[in-house]
């Protein structure tokens, strides 16, 4: 998942870029049927002429400094200064009060401190209020665009000042934790938080992410502003309680994801066991195995994760669920020697987590030789939790079978971000649903 | 038999310097030990006085000390006397200044003649070296050869290399320390020694975590520690004990003094930067076949029951690490 509000080291390459591929872009703009662009272009020009008093550009900026730390946009969605944008593009200034700072630049170049009213990192949102200005509120659309619908998408990129792109809005993507709409159109760094609205005008998105493709980009739906909307009561957040509400939000995305997960868990039978496989639509699953026929002890693997990770600040994504499966055998090697293999695929294998000190605390673990519903395993269970959100957990789960001489499975399941309980509860079932049926 | 005294003067290390013998003693002979030239016995000893004792046999035979108005006085079973007047000695040992005297008479008792065992196996100790260096190459090719590698002889083969390496500069240095503190080398029994102990860390290790996963022990840390210090204390005792003199007591207290030291710092530390590490989790361990599994294992029930404990060890760990390191905040 790439961010797209713009950072101060990514800038230059990005201008580099785009340098190289404006050209001949340019060139065969020219050489294309001049009608059909020009009634394109007349409608963007007209929404841009009529939006651009309503979206800003956020920028935060280091301590006293003078040159941004980054920038994003913003859209005013209600009277009296209060705009809409990704959390991700206020989270420094919301979570570091102290070293950040954030202003508004309006198109007729306006500036003013933003504070914070309320934000939703389930969905990526932030309300913010500007301080000393009242723009046109954008309306917003109640329905999902159908696929196919045109789209433009407004926001900063880079140091180009606001502009509008054309796109597309390829549905609803429902195949995911917290769903979001498919836009098959430019979006660049610097858009984050900007709107993209339908051709009458009305906001149907706001800039979100793109997904690494060509033209794979993704909105927050609007209707996720909604609730963010209602809560606005245009008292400053408390500091003291910003890291309490995040949590909460991380535990209500975990289990939401948790309980949209259907029981019994999906799995799929390999070599005689039974592993936990595509257990939601949501999770996206890749298998694979060696080839080499001369290697003594064959590995195959399945790996299904959710993509479903939240931004919690610089560093520390969490609220996400992944497993992996290894299926090891040998007809060549006896037991002995079967089982160093087997010793060294776990370490290799080993689902050490990531995170840094600044935001996580080491694991504590418990490791016994475990009897399954149907076959013994090694499990070792691992949790930590996390510096400044009370109350949320990483777990991981490692389990290796240990029923037979000359196969063997390795198994291990990665949760973060979520309550304790909640989570032990999911490792229950997971280990659960491990079988072995030959 | 006639009575006699026989003045041993003792270097740092309890060996024989100068041995003074003064036969046919009566009960008026009178033996003086001093640095001056009118003593019977001349120490150099600069915290000796010039005529600082005088010993005598008395009519029982014993022997008795006088102290002759000496500064320093004299050392007796490690009690400082001074002003000593016709003393009995209880034992033989005997300290004035800095040097240590042995006094003996024929009324002592000797240690039985030590077996020369050397003597009737002269090829004993080169066996049991050969016997250790076969077991550490023989496990070290096992060792390799369960790894199942693409070229197994050549691995073995850099291994055994390796070994070689390892154990020539080891018993090298041994050897030199025996040399310099007793003047040979003794190479063989330091080579069975050194070839022991890796095979101890290595095949006996491997024997050792063998038996924890029979018997799921979950204590294997902890026991592989200790048997870490305990072979790592075994094994520098052997090399002292060929190496040096020194009595086997001090020996033993040394080596496990040291050994002591090294493997609880190591541990400590390694302990230290595992709790600093955020994306450390414990080791699985080596697993070996199910079917050598004696233990039964827990109800996958118990098992998941005990995992509250889990999340008091994790509170417990993200406390220690914000009392470590609290935020700024």
């Amino acid at each position: 998942m790439q961010f797209l509000e713009v950072s101060r080291p990514a800038r230059l390459a990005a201008w580099m870029l785009v340098a190289a591929t404006l050209l001949p872009m340019v060139a065969s703009a020219s050489a294309a049927q001049p009608n059909a662009t020009e009634a394109m272009s007349a409608s963007a020009r007209d929404l841009l002429a009529r939006l651009r008093p309503s979206v800003v550009q956020i920028r935060t900026f280091y301590g006293a400094n003078v040159s941004e730390a980054g920038h994003g946009s913003g859209f005013a969605v209600a009277a009296g200064g209060v705009l809409l944008t990704n959390y991700h593009v206020v989270a420094d200034a919301v979570l570091y009060p102290n070293q950040y700072r954030m202003e508004y630049h309006t198109t007729d170049g306006k500036v003013g401190a933003i504070s914070v009213l309320a934000f939703d990192i389930r969905h990526d949102l932030a309300l913010v209020h500007a301080a000393g200005i009242d723009l046109v509120p954008l309306a917003l659309r109640a329905d999902v665009p159908p696929r196919g619908e045109r789209a433009y998408s407004l926001g900063y990129p880079l140091d180009l000042g606001l502009v509008i792109t054309e796109g597309v809005v390829n549905g609803r993507v429902d195949d995911a934790v917290e769903p979001h709409l498919y836009y098959s159109g430019a979006l660049n760094p610097g858009v984050s938080g900007g709107p993209t609205v339908d051709s009458s005008g009305r906001v149907v998105g706001v800039n979100a992410f793109g997904a690494g493709g060509e033209l794979l980009n993704f909105l927050v739906p609007i209707e996720f502003a909604m609730p963010l909307l209602d809560q606005r009561g245009h008292a400053p957040l408390d500091p003291h309680q910003l890291r309490d509400i995040i949590a909460q939000q991380v535990k209500a995305h975990m289990s939401s994801m948790l309980g949209a997960i259907p029981a019994p868990l999906a799995t799929q039978r390999v070599s005689g066991y039974a592993l936990p496989a595509r257990l939601a639509g949501f999770f996206t699953c890749n298998a694979g195995g060696d080839t080499d026929m001369h290697e003594p002890v064959h590995s195959q693997s399945m790996a299904c994760q959710t993509h479903a990770a939240l931004y919690l600040e610089e560093g520390l994504n969490s609220g996400d669920l992944r497993f992996r499966h290894y299926l090891l055998s040998t007809d060549q090697l006896g037991a002995m020697r079967f089982a160093r293999r087997l010793s060294q695929a776990v370490v290799a294998y080993g689902n050490r987590g990531s995170g840094t000190p600044r935001h996580v605390t080491p694991y504590a673990c418990r490791r016994d030789s475990v009897a399954l519903q149907t076959f013994d395993a090694v499990v070792r269970v691992c949790a930590r939790g996390y510096r400044q959100y009370p109350g949320l957990y990483d777990l991981n789960v490692t389990a290796v079978s240990q029923n037979r001489p000359r196969s063997a499975v390795v198994t291990s399941l990665a949760v973060t971000g979520v309550e304790y309980s909640t989570g032990i509860e999911f490792v229950r079932k997971f280990l659960g649903a491990l079988q072995w049926s030959p | 038999m006639v009575p006699l005294i026989v003045v041993e003067v003792l270097d740092a290390q309890g060996e024989v310097r100068a041995r003074h013998r003064f036969a046919a003693v009566t009960a008026e002979t009178m033996i003086r030990i001093g640095r001056a030239v009118t003593c019977d016995v001349i120490l150099d000893d600069p915290h000796v006085a010039a005529e600082h004792l005088s010993l005598r046999r008395d009519a029982a035979g014993a022997v008795r000390v006088t102290d002759l108005g000496s500064a320093n006085g004299l050392t007796l079973s490690g009690k400082r006397i001074a002003n000593a007047s016709e003393l009995a000695l209880s034992g033989p040992m005997l300290s004035l200044g800095r040097t240590r005297l042995r006094i003996r008479t024929e009324a002592e008792t000797l240690a039985p003649e030590l077996v020369d065992r050397a003597a009737t196996r002269p090829h004993r100790s080169l066996l049991v070296a050969m016997l250790c260096a076969a077991g550490m190459f023989g496990f070290s090719a096992y060792d390799k050869w369960l790894e199942a590698p693409t070229n197994l002889v050549g691995d073995v083969a850099s291994e055994w290399f390796a070994l070689t390496a390892l154990i020539t500069i080891w018993v090298g240095l041994w050897a030199l320390v025996t040399r310099i503190n007793i003047g040979a080398w003794r190479w063989t029994p330091h080579i069975a020694v050194a070839c022991l102990a890796m095979l101890m860390s290595t095949g006996g290790a491997w024997l050792l975590e063998m038996v924890c996963y029979a018997f799921q022990a979950n204590h294997a840390r902890a026991a592989g520690l200790c048997a870490i210090f305990l072979l790592g204390a075994a094994t520098l005792y052997a090399h002292l004990r060929i190496a040096s003199r020194q009595a086997t007591r001090r020996i033993a207290t040394v080596a496990v003094l040291v050994t002591g030291a090294i493997v609880s710092l190591a541990g400590w530390s390694s302990q230290q930067s595992r709790e600093r590490d955020v994306s450390y989790v414990e080791e699985i361990g080596p697993l070996f076949p199910p079917a050598v599994r004696l233990a039964r294992a827990t109800p996958s029930k118990v098992f998941l029951d005990e995992l509250g404990t889990l999340k008091r060890a994790a509170d417990d760990r993200r406390i220690t690490a914000l009392t470590q390191r609290p935020d700024d905040d």
